[in-house]
């Protein structure tokens, strides 16, 4: 290992360890977040030699984002299977989102997520938490640019759409009928 | 609402708008390094003992060797006799393992082998297995089911590196590479964090396994597959994708079973054409 392997590492540990552990934590609870982030500072040590530092942290995130999803189906086969065999449900890592609601704004916005695909979902997230651009949006998904730009452009239309409140059903005027008390 | 109005809802939402005050109690840098090198130290130690284990043996080694050539040439009449022919599954060490390096190999060995049987003998009875996704909860079919058919789909595993984090649990870096799969879905295999645990019969008790890297993936290749399968074989396309329906961060998966690896490989014939 390079002997300045350490020093890089403890900058870029420093520079990026709080927003990977944020994007852990608005994902999964403060107990697995902790471990999927020092996880993927482990394998930010073993690969240093490889990593390109403009885009570390999109880098990083990819790491976060495979460890996660590995991590939630893992988590939701098991808990599927222990449902059938004891007929109630079992613990689970509860995403933030559904566990921290400060504002009734925030869990209306929470609710409308929900009613996105999981893709669409994390498009979003990576764009309006974490402030990430369309091709580190697709480095983080695997996906092409072109591809994370359509999709991020959908999911916000399909948000907005969700969050509009229905039109109020237009009602007709008609004059009273003379039976209704209504002129003859 | 519009479109802007709702994507500052949802920047407005976030749950740690500040990660700087929410990592406050992070661990330094320097005390995770040094958490890492106790692991490659622990590794260290389990060798050197290993290694004054084995000057203790060498002592009784002439005495030893004279009554090992008379077993070996024993047994090997015996096996001879025995066995009417090669066997893979022979080659597949069985518990008790020494050091949960050894159970790595074997459980890595098993697999490329699709030899469910040799598979189920490597663990204990109320062994944990992560690699089945089940929660260690399965029937020994469907143990056997899943290693037979990771070999039928030509799936190969290979270990990277591995570190002893105790003398009974090593961590480890492993790549699972699927040729058919990888070109279906434009990927280049996975790489994998392993860690297995033996118990003090030495037999393995538990196996953990966590995604580190999936790849690239190509998804106008694997749309391009998913509609093939749609046109030629809808019976065989509604079996795909059939554990991904709840997953948070959805990423497609062209799952290759033994049913439809021979329709992707016509598929990658097509496409690559």
């Amino acid at each position: 290992m390079d002997p300045n392997a350490e020093v890089r590492f403890t900058r870029l540990y420093k520079a990026y360890y709080a927003d990977v552990l944020a994007y852990c934590a608005r994902r999964v609870n403060r107990a697995d977040a902790e471990d999927v982030a020092n996880e993927v500072f482990t394998v930010l040590w073993r690969k240093l030699d490889g990593i390109d530092e403009e885009s570390t942290i999109a880098w990083l995130y990819g790491v976060a984002h495979r460890t996660i999803s590995n991590r939630w189906r893992g988590n939701s086969r098991r808990n599927r299977l222990r449902e059938r065999l004891d007929g109630f449900g079992a613990e689970t890592s509860e995403p933030v989102d559904t566990v921290v609601v400060r504002r009734d704004e925030d869990r209306t916005v929470f609710d409308a997520m929900a009613r996105l695909k999981p893709v669409d979902q994390e498009v979003l997230r990576l764009s309006a938490w974490e402030e990430l651009s369309a091709p580190q949006i697709a480095e983080v998904v695997g996906c092409s640019v072109s591809a994370a730009e359509q999709r991020l452009h959908r999911a916000k239309k399909r948000l907005g759409k969700i969050l509009s409140p229905p039109l109020e059903p237009s009602v007709a005027i008609h004059p009273l009928t003379a039976e209704e008390g209504g002129r003859p | 609402m519009t479109i802007d109005a709702a994507f500052a809802a949802l920047v407005e939402a976030n749950p740690i708008p500040d990660p700087r005050s929410y990592a406050k109690h992070r661990l330094e840098p320097a005390a995770f390094l040094t958490a890492t090198r106790e692991r490659t130290k622990d590794m260290q130690t389990i060798d050197q003992q290993e290694s004054r284990q084995k000057a203790r043996q060498r002592k009784w080694q002439p005495f030893a060797a004279v009554a090992a050539f008379v077993l070996v040439i024993a047994v090997g009449v015996a096996a001879a006799l025995a066995l009417s022919g090669g066997d893979d599954a022979a080659n597949i060490p069985a518990p008790p393992f020494d050091t949960p390096q050894e159970a790595v190999e074997a459980w890595v060995a098993a697999q490329n082998a699709g030899d469910g049987e040799a598979y189920l003998l490597l663990f204990a009875p109320d062994a944990s297995d992560g690699a089945l996704n089940q929660g260690g909860i399965a029937s020994e079919k469907t143990i056997k089911d899943r290693v037979e058919m990771v070999a039928a789909t030509e799936t190969v595993f290979s270990v990277v590196e591995c570190v002893a984090e105790s003398a009974a649990q090593a961590k480890c870096v492993m790549t699972r590479h699927n040729p058919v799969w990888a070109i279906s879905s434009g990927t280049s295999g996975s790489e994998e964090s392993v860690v297995l645990t033996i118990d003090k019969s030495g037999a393995i008790a538990r196996v953990g396994v966590n995604l580190i890297d999936g790849g690239t993936f190509d998804e106008a290749r694997h749309d391009a597959y998913l509609a093939f399968m749609e046109a030629n074989y809808p019976d065989l396309r509604a079996e795909l994708n059939r554990n991904w329906a709840s997953d948070p961060i959805d990423r497609p998966a062209a799952d290759i079973g033994r049913e439809s690896l021979a329709a992707a490989r016509e598929f990658n014939a097509q496409y690559d054409g």
